[in-house]
């Protein structure tokens, strides 16, 4: 007992609120931001005026052009974003790896691969049907990627991480000579996967949204058999958790949460992985805090991507799913110098 | 004589016809079929003939461009493996082709008219990739899997660049879309005459090191004791790898996986003497590239496949099995 | 908050374990003695880990039992288990920033609904195992903060939480200078006086086993070679049978237990699978 006693900082509830408040309004504010951007800008004043329901034939005409048009797309970057970002939240405490993210274990490319294929074969398929076979494409992915990566018992992050890519590069490539054999029609419909939400819809939303809905939640309650796992599997057993059911169970969460949200915005490369870290740096380890703060930044993350790329050089626009790659690539390779010893 | 160099006398002809073969079915497969024979006559006697036509303004800088490239992508893989130890190492898979790529888009629509010049750009930007890369790998030393996995940042990093200039500069950029699109379709006669001294020379004196990749490939500090100045010729054998992906880019785009498995292949065949390999590799990577451009053109006939996608597909599992066997 | 003691907490009977084909113990029978700090010795493979894992649930045996207060541990429901028995395996890993506070309300977990409300007697709890091992000054630390034996003692509190009769500790020791060691063991000692707790410990270093345990488990082979009184167990017989040492073996003027010292490896080993003490290896680097 040499160092000198530390008092603890003070932790009451509205401390803890603050931060995820903070960003919660930040991201609000982003989000009125972005539905006024668009090729005919919206003057905030008009947007309001619009958005609280005046009458009047100009705010007739917002309201058609924000709720048609932008609120669907501004709604999908914000779930897609808290979906990969809660998804990655998920895997990094199950598999004790700071490099895992659904688009590095090969989550994202698989829900891509069996959309692809879904529709191929059946093309009208219902909506509501493309999260479950893009869940098993997944599922099917990331179990291969965690035989292929298994050395013994272990699981060694960085074997992990690049057999993770290498069965995503060959399953987004399958998936690409799938589609050169499809009609135009069905590339144009799918051009989505490469990551962008560009063009989302109400309908797209629709497909999502109840599995955001169940899953998001889900995850949340399941915080602290996250916190167990993150622990170890040898010290969850002993604290009496289940581990196989706990670890599965979460991992069912975290695959289905990235699947769907390919089915919307398709893969949005490094969110996974990003987004938990820093949400770790701002909330410290305990989930129970860190997946919302964790789905706020993926949500914000998104959308301030998409915004971004929308107003660099209107009319053109730069997919969301490009600008995180570029933010996130370079955090990767930050990481993976870091875990070197 | 000792073992190798009895297989090399098996090898180097088996190689040879392959080669040979490869280049008449890449001469006569198309929409429009020709029968080698056919390929052989009007090769030494054209005429105006369709088929005549086809293989001298089409199929012939196109066969060609396969050749080289893939020549280039074998021997630059081969170099890198030896000089770095590292069985991962592939141009793709280091950065070096998504760097290169990039660098030609910014010259594309940057600096159009570069012409024969954008090799030395793309070379500029592979090396970049590849310091980039080998930067953020040092600090574990250079272990096999954090290398491929560094580099494959740097390659997806480089080719959002690239996408997101594409984009952003949509009308000027169309003239590189073409040449990046990892295929070598429509390459033409002035394509090859950018590009071939970029490939040709590198190429020609890559065979000649061969020892000196010997030396090297038995470590740093082994050699250095052999009386190799190893610092400088290690970095000497790596720039000619690099600068041998840059030219392959320049032709054709990034792609990936040749510059792996052609160099495994010609080991697999004979063994750890790169003065026997490198030319093997040479031969084997030009067949290879050649017969998956045949493969990419008859499999969804009457349109084409990228190459590059065909290779990805074929090649990704190859490197999934590599990675599986090195111990993290 | 001193438990009742059973009298035999733990028992098991004809236990054999192993990864796959390999028994790596067969047939093993031991009982653990209420209210005593019990120490695991024995060679590096001889088991002794591994039967530590398998009297706490962490490994499922491929034959025989292990009762838990005269029940089966491993038909037992498993926070059931982690309200009677806590067990720190050796060096786990906490997240990064997780603080020694959050560590120990981990104890609480098998006491805890699905939702983890946090009771009064929780919080008591919390407060009594920080207080305990020294760490409520530390609370707000966050591990990677500490130093190695500090980490330990908040790990230790954490198992303190879980307030059980029973506490395992698997090489609590290891990886800590020696001071830290002292600082570990008379803790456990301290807490087995005024807690009454059970402790078994697995620790590699004989004198500090001598010292700080009433029991004294010696494993070789995958079996249980002798168990007994310190005092009485150590003799050159035994340290040159389950460790493969020619040792002296004397009274410690102080606490008047034995003390070892170990001079020369022995040459003649009864056979063993694999491992240091095999006579292979011996034959190879023998004196």
């Amino acid at each position: 007992m040499t160092s000198a006693p530390l008092p603890s900082p003070p932790q009451t509830r509205w401390a803890q609120a603050a931060l995820p408040l903070g960003l919660a309004l930040g991201v609000l504010a982003l989000a009125f931001f972005a539905l006024g951007v668009g090729a005919v800008p919206t003057p905030p004043a008009d947007l309001w005026a619009a958005l609280s329901g005046q009458p009047g034939e100009a705010a007739d005409l917002t309201r058609r052009l924000v709720f048609d048009l932008r609120l669907p797309r501004v709604v999908a970057a914000l779930l897609g974003g808290a979906m990969f970002a809660v998804s990655g939240t998920i895997l990094q405490a199950v598999v004790r790896n700071p490099l895992a993210s659904p688009d590095l274990v090969g989550v994202g490319a698989g829900a891509g691969l069996a959309v692809t294929l879904l529709l191929l074969a059946l093309p009208d398929a219902p909506g509501w049907l493309l999260p479950w076979g893009a869940a098993l494409g997944a599922w099917g992915a990331f179990l291969a990627v965690l035989a292929l990566a298994r050395d013994g018992a272990r699981l060694p992050p960085v074997r992990l991480a690049l057999l993770g890519v290498a069965v995503g590069a060959a399953c987004t490539a399958l998936g690409q000579v799938v589609l050169l054999r499809a009609s135009d029609h069905l590339g144009g419909a799918l051009a989505f996967l490469a990551g962008t939400v560009y063009g989302a819809d109400w309908a797209r939303v629709g497909r999502a949204l109840p599995w955001a809905l169940t899953l998001l939640p889900a995850a949340w309650l399941l915080s602290r058999r996250l916190d167990l796992l993150a622990l170890g599997e040898n010290m969850a057993l002993a604290l009496g958790h289940r581990v196989t059911l706990g670890r599965y169970g979460t991992l069912l969460v975290a695959v289905g949460l990235a699947a769907s949200a390919v089915t919307l915005c398709g893969v949005l490369g490094f969110v996974g992985l990003v987004a938990p870290h820093l949400a770790r740096l701002l909330a410290g380890s305990l989930h129970g805090r860190t997946l919302p703060v964790s789905a706020l930044l993926g949500a914000g993350l998104v959308l301030a991507a998409d915004t971004l790329g929308r107003v660099l050089s209107p009319p053109l626009e730069v997919p969301a799913g490009l600008i995180t790659t570029l933010l996130g690539a370079p955090y990767f390779l930050y990481l993976l110098q870091r875990t070197a010893r | 004589m000792n073992r190798p160099h009895r297989w090399a006398l098996l090898w180097y002809p088996a190689a040879a016809a392959l080669l040979a073969a490869a280049s008449l079915l890449s001469l006569g497969s198309g929409a429009l079929h020709i029968a080698p024979e056919e390929v052989l006559r009007v090769l030494q006697s054209p005429d105006d003939s369709r088929e005549s036509l086809a293989v001298w303004t089409l199929r012939f800088p196109r066969t060609l461009a396969a050749g080289l490239a893939g020549a280039a992508l074998g021997v630059s893989g081969l170099l890198l493996q030896g000089v770095t130890r590292n069985p991962l190492a592939d141009p793709g898979i280091l950065g070096v082709e998504a760097g290169a790529a990039l660098a030609l888009m910014l010259s594309v629509v940057f600096f159009p008219g570069l012409g024969s010049l954008s090799v030395p750009f793309a070379f500029g930007g592979g090396l970049l990739a590849a310091a980039l890369t080998l930067g953020f790998a040092a600090r574990s030393g250079f272990s096999p899997l954090r290398l491929a996995l560094s580099g494959v940042a740097v390659a997806a990093l480089c080719s959002a660049v690239t996408r997101s200039i594409q984009i952003l500069w949509e009308d000027r950029a169309q003239a590189a879309l073409v040449l990046l699109n990892g295929s070598v379709a429509g390459r033409t006669w002035e394509d090859l005459a950018r590009v071939w001294p970029w490939l040709a020379l590198p190429l020609a004196l890559a065979l000649l090191l061969g020892s000196r990749v010997n030396l090297l490939a038995l470590g740093e500090d082994v050699a250095r004791s052999l009386g190799a100045q190893a610092g400088r010729e290690l970095l000497g054998l790596s720039l000619l790898g690099v600068l041998l992906a840059a030219g392959a880019v320049a032709l054709t785009g990034p792609l990936g996986y040749v510059g792996l498995v052609v160099p495994h292949l010609a080991r697999g065949l004979l063994g750890r003497d790169h003065r026997l390999t490198l030319p093997l590799a040479a031969m084997l990577g030009a067949a290879l590239l050649m017969l998956a451009d045949v493969a990419a053109r008859l499999i969804n006939a009457p349109a084409e496949t990228p190459v590059g996608l065909l290779i990805a597909a074929l090649g990704t599992p190859f490197f999934i099995l590599l990675a599986r066997r090195i111990r993290a | 908050m001193t438990e009742p003691i059973p009298p035999r907490p733990l028992e098991a009977s004809h236990l054999t374990l192993g990864y796959g084909e390999q028994a790596i113990l067969s047939d093993l029978n031991f009982a653990l003695r209420g209210g005593a700090v019990t120490s695991l010795v024995g060679a590096n493979g001889c088991g002794k880990s591994t039967l530590l894992r398998a009297l706490s649930r962490l490994l499922a045996p491929s034959g025989g039992s292990v009762m838990l207060d005269g029940q089966d541990l491993h038909r037992l429901n498993a926070k059931e288990v982690a309200r009677r028995l806590a067990i720190l395996p050796q060096g786990p890993v906490a997240p990064e920033g997780l603080t020694v506070e959050q560590l120990v309300w981990f104890g609480r977990h098998p006491h805890q609904g699905f939702l983890g409300g946090r009771s009064e007697a929780d919080r008591a709890q919390v407060a009594w195992a920080m207080s305990q091992t020294g760490m409520t000054a530390f609370a707000g630390r966050p591990l990677e903060a500490l130093s190695g034996g500090q980490r330990q003692r908040a790990w230790i509190a954490m198992s303190l939480a879980q307030s059980t009769p029973v506490l395992l500790l698997d090489e609590p020791t290891t990886y800590l200078d020696l001071s830290h060691q002292l600082e570990v063991l008379e803790l456990v000692q301290r807490l087995n006086r005024e807690q009454g707790k059970t402790v078994v410990m697995v620790l590699h270093d004989l004198n500090q086993a001598v010292r700080y345990s009433d029991e004294l488990v010696a494993v070789q082979g995958g079996r249980v070679y002798a168990q007994g009184d310190p005092a009485e167990l150590m003799t050159p017989e035994l340290l040159r049978d389950v460790f493969g040492l020619k040792a002296h073996v004397l009274q410690d003027p102080d606490t008047g237990r034995p003390h070892i010292i170990p001079y020369a490896v022995a040459r003649v080993l009864p056979p063993q699978a694999g491992g240091l003490g095999s006579p292979e290896f011996m034959s190879q680097t023998g004196p």
